[in-house]
């Protein structure tokens, strides 16, 4: 018996054993700081020194006065809703392809992630153009005089934004389940409706709540779209701008940052400590060629409505912002011209540039910093490994207005002296992408066994040898993966960046913000437009090469 | 239904071997065919199944085996043929309405149910009183011996006692015909003997017509009244394990059930107590009975089937001529000493030919030469491929 369990004396001396190993091979120890160092730096340090900077008196202003803290009723009412419906829209897209008769799967399978490609925010510039007061449905075609600004606005462009993150979430869990459970189910008298209600949804709760903890830290952060179409309805991210960059409180931004810290710092936490361990996947197998059940021919074409109805919105969203990039006064004069284009060629064509070099600096950098971590993680045997996982994950959980506002404290002064930089754009666009390249990889590097790697070794190959014939090809992928991944989300970033442009570093999506929020439609639907074109021709150019699927869906 | 899980629990002492071979036809199939687009998955099939029994469905993997299976349970409509479950016919019975219950090859428990919550799920589902229904969950776990692992969550529970909660959860609705689906498969080898032991004796205590899907002949001779074995879609032989063993109807069968040698022969001498064959330079005679094919023919070539153990091995120079009449000469190339026999792999003629030595002290391990006898009954004779 007292051979089974390890007693604590055991775990002590295998923990020694860890350090001693670390203390034997230098390597080990210098590749853990390499990873380590920039995550204390550019992560740990100035989150810790943003939360400090507010005194007490501030914290009593933001929850004494009804500015604030209508601001902050208004943040939560708003990601709850959009995270009710991201999820389920998300999930009917998730549902309907998991189902063998579902008709026209390849056209909803592309249109459940197409608002991916594009920046948050064109879902609200779009919904301006499309409903608002010179809107082509509202007032040209019905006549009517409505305001898409406020809180049905930002909702519905939110729900849109986000749906695509629940539907790729959701998408996994459904098609992880055993259609051998159905069977069952089935076989012991069970309804298809009842099916669904005992077996499918239960054991899809956990991947729900996933998918509604995501969706919901996006949009609690979201900056773009309530900035675009908000209007009245005033958010913490906008705040947090107006604060900081209007009138130059700092500390104030620093409160609002710290208090959208929390609640995302929370989901975070819930979705890697509880939701995760609650998942079903792992003891289903795969179902020995049985297809999940079929759905009833009403709901089928119910569903089929309503997703018909979505994807149509979504595609009708890219129509129109392509239609005002040509449009020559929107809701005034529709002749084309090509007159916004030109405008963004001679003035902004800098701001596009500055996206793509610092995109693609952050996608390098993201993709080199990932592979590393993850090879650490799995392949060197040191005490700490749980606390550095966390280190490299912990990214994911910072809102980018925080982020943002957390680097102007800790950036503006010597030893590092980064604000107004190009450095710190693309510091904040890479470190926000290392959780998603590090997981990328390493699902890559689990998929050889160790065993591998030691069999080449015992075949004659030495450490170089097999580096250059089994590792690196694998990580090839994640490598590449990560690279694309991360220029199109820092393609499309704008909470934290926002802060951190200066004259010189502008990139295309705050310049976009600026154009619309002074009502140049036109011009700002011209530089979407060339930014949608560029991000999309990325990954589309990205899938035809052979590479990976970018969204696994 | 009379003869109710329930009560037979109660009766279980008393003997049910009585139904098996009544001659009740419970389960006929009749010129029952599917097809998958241009794959034919199961081909003009007839088959008869007793009330009672325990018929396996045997064969390799995409012979069409699970694809009956299904057509039984209606998770598959057949293209055409018809299917009768005691004299009534299914065809658009959707599963649930049918009196049958399937037990799956990787159980399908639900995950996010306990142990008792699974067993009582169709219950449930059928809306039975709660008393009733916790009443039959009670004795159905007892009478599986999982009462302490009730409120357990299948995740908690063994590859075994997995199988028996699925097995509870199909017994409790009290089906008329129980199916399984390859349910040992996902079991480690020394498990799966148990299993299939345990499984057989609460089959026998229930007298539950079954049918059983496997590509397992060791499965399927230890557990049969009666197996099936089929091959791309077709029926090749429907028998008992004796039948199938020793008188397997075709090349496939004898092939598939034990470790047969195949050894291409010619026909001397055809008469009506025997037939006279040549290997190479060598010739032997065998019984007329040992003949399962139409061979007329003098001259004619034809594959002799030999079992292992049928064969009596010995040194070459401790033959007698007594012993010539059915006895081939060949060299040993190899030989593995498996603890309860010695299997040799035997050159004859340029053929290959598998012998096992089931009384190796005898004999010790021979080499060289020797003198293969065969015997009268095991052997068959088939048409060349």
């Amino acid at each position: 018996m007292s051979t089974a369990t390890p007693t604590v004396d055991d775990k002590r001396r295998s923990r020694f054993a860890g350090l001693t190993d670390a203390l034997r091979d230098p390597t080990t120890i210098i590749a853990i700081l390499i990873v380590t160092l920039p995550i204390a730096i550019f992560v740990l340090y100035p989150v810790v020194n943003v939360v400090v900077q507010p005194a007490v008196e501030h914290w009593q202003t933001f929850f004494s006065r009804p500015r604030y803290v209508t601001t902050l009723r208004n943040s939560l009412v708003i990601a709850a809703l959009s995270t009710a419906s991201a999820t389920f829209v998300g999930f009917c897209f998730a549902y309907a392809l998991s189902r063998p008769n579902f008709p026209g799967k390849t056209f909803f399978r592309v249109t459940s992630i197409l608002p991916l490609i594009s920046p948050p925010f064109v879902a609200g510039l779009s919904l301006v153009l499309l409903l608002g007061r010179r809107g082509i449905i509202t007032h040209g075609l019905l006549g009517v005089d409505v305001s898409m600004y406020g809180w049905h606005g930002l909702w519905l462009a939110q729900t849109i934004a986000y749906y695509p993150i629940a539907a790729m979430t959701l998408s996994g869990v459904l098609k992880s389940l055993n259609p051998t459970l159905e069977y069952a189910a089935q076989d012991l008298g069970q309804t298809r409706w009842g099916i669904f209600k005992t077996v499918v949804l239960p054991m899809t709760i956990p991947g729900i709540a996933s998918a509604a903890l995501l969706v919901s830290m996006l949009a609690l952060s979201d900056f773009g779209n309530p900035m675009v179409i908000g209007g009245a309805y005033r958010v913490m991210a906008v705040e947090a701008y107006l604060q900081v960059v209007g009138m130059q409180n700092m500390s104030m931004g620093a409160v609002i940052s710290v208090v959208l810290l929390l609640p995302s710092l929370l989901f975070f936490l819930l979705q890697r400590y509880w939701v995760s361990r609650r998942q079903y996947t792992s003891v289903s197998g795969k179902g020995g060629g049985l297809e999940p059940i079929a759905i009833p021919t009403a709901v089928k074409w119910g569903l089929f409505a309503f997703l018909t109805l979505v994807s149509l919105f979504v595609i009708a969203i890219f129509v129109v912002i392509v239609w005002g990039a040509f449009a020559r006064t929107w809701g005034i004069d529709w002749s084309l011209t090509i007159d916004n284009f030109e405008f963004t060629f001679f003035a902004r064509l800098g701001h596009i540039w500055n996206s793509v070099r610092f995109s693609l600096a952050a996608g390098f950098g993201t993709a080199i910093f990932a592979v590393i971590a993850a090879y650490i993680l799995l392949r060197k045997r040191f005490a700490g490994k749980k606390t550095f996982d966390f280190l490299v994950v912990l990214p994911a959980a910072l809102p980018g207005t925080l982020i943002g506002i957390a680097f102007i404290f800790a950036f503006n002064r010597p030893p590092l002296a980064l604000t107004g930089t190009a450095a710190i754009v693309i510091l904040s666009m890479a470190i926000r992408n290392v959780p998603v390249g590090y997981r990328t990889a390493l699902s890559g590097l689990h998929q050889i066994d160790k065993s591998i790697e030691e069999s080449a070794a015992d075949g004659g190959a030495n450490t170089f040898q097999i580096l250059k014939d089994i590792t690196l090809p694998l990580l090839k992928t994640a490598f590449t993966v990560t690279l694309v991944y991360t220029f199109v989300r820092s393609m499309n970033t704008v909470s934290a960046v926002v802060f951190l442009v200066s004259a010189r570093t502008n990139v295309a999506t705050t310049s976009i913000l600026g154009l619309s929020e002074h009502g140049y439609w036109g011009e700002a639907a011209a530089m979407a437009t060339i930014l949608i074109a560029i991000t999309s021709t990325v990954v589309i150019g990205f899938r035809v090469l052979g590479g990976k699927k970018l969204f696994d869906l | 239904m009379e003869n109710s899980v329930n009560t037979l629990i109660r009766e279980e002492t008393q003997p049910t071997s009585a139904s098996v071979g009544d001659g009740k036809d419970h389960v006929v199939l009749r010129n029952l065919y599917k097809s998958f687009g241009d794959v034919v998955a199961v081909n003009d099939l007839n088959l008869t199944i007793d009330r009672g029994s325990f018929t396996c469905l045997l064969g390799p993997s995409g012979c069409g085996k699970t694809t009956t299976l299904r057509m039984i349970s209606g998770f598959v409509e057949p293209s055409s043929g018809e299917l009768l479950i005691s004299g009534r016919s299914q065809r658009g019975v959707p599963p649930h309405r049918r009196n049958t219950s399937i037990v799956f090859q990787e159980y399908a428990l639900f995950p996010h149910m306990t142990v008792r919550q699974n067993v009582g799920y169709g219950l449930k589902v059928h809306k039975t009183p709660k008393e009733e229904m916790n009443r039959r969950v009670d004795r159905i776990l007892e009478f599986i011996g999982l009462t302490a692992m009730a409120e357990r969550f299948p995740t908690s529970l063994s590859g075994g006692q997995q199988q028996r909660v699925a097995l509870a959860r199909s017994l409790v609705m009290e089906p008329e015909v129980l199916l399984m689906d390859e349910p040992l498969s996902n079991l480690d080898a020394k498990l799966r003997v148990r299993v299939r032991t345990e499984l057989k004796d609460i089959q026998r205590r229930l007298g539950i017509t079954t049918i059983y899907v496997t590509h397992d002949q060791e499965e399927a001779l230890a557990m049969s009244d009666k197996i099936a074995v089929m091959n791309d879609g077709v029926l090749q032989q429907y028998g008992t394990p004796w039948e199938l063993y020793f008188t397997p109807e075709n090349r496939f069968v004898a092939d598939f059930i034990g470790a047969n040698a195949f050894v291409t022969v010619s026909i001397q001498q055809l008469t009506d107590a025997g037939v006279k064959l040549s290997i190479g330079a060598q010739s032997i005679e065998l019984p007329r009975k040992a003949v399962a094919m139409d061979v007329e023919q003098q001259g004619a070539e034809a594959v002799l089937s030999l079992r292992p153990e049928s064969i009596r091995i010995q040194a070459a120079d401790t033959a007698t001529a007594a012993d010539e009449l059915r006895a081939l000469r060949g060299s040993v190339r190899m030989h593995q000493f498996l603890g309860a026999y010695i299997r040799y792999w035997v050159d004859v003629e340029g053929q290959e030919v598998i012998v096992d030595d089931h009384n190796p002290r005898a004999r010790g391990i021979l080499e060289g030469d020797v003198a293969l006898q065969l015997g009268e009954t095991e052997t068959q004779l088939f048409p060349p491929e």
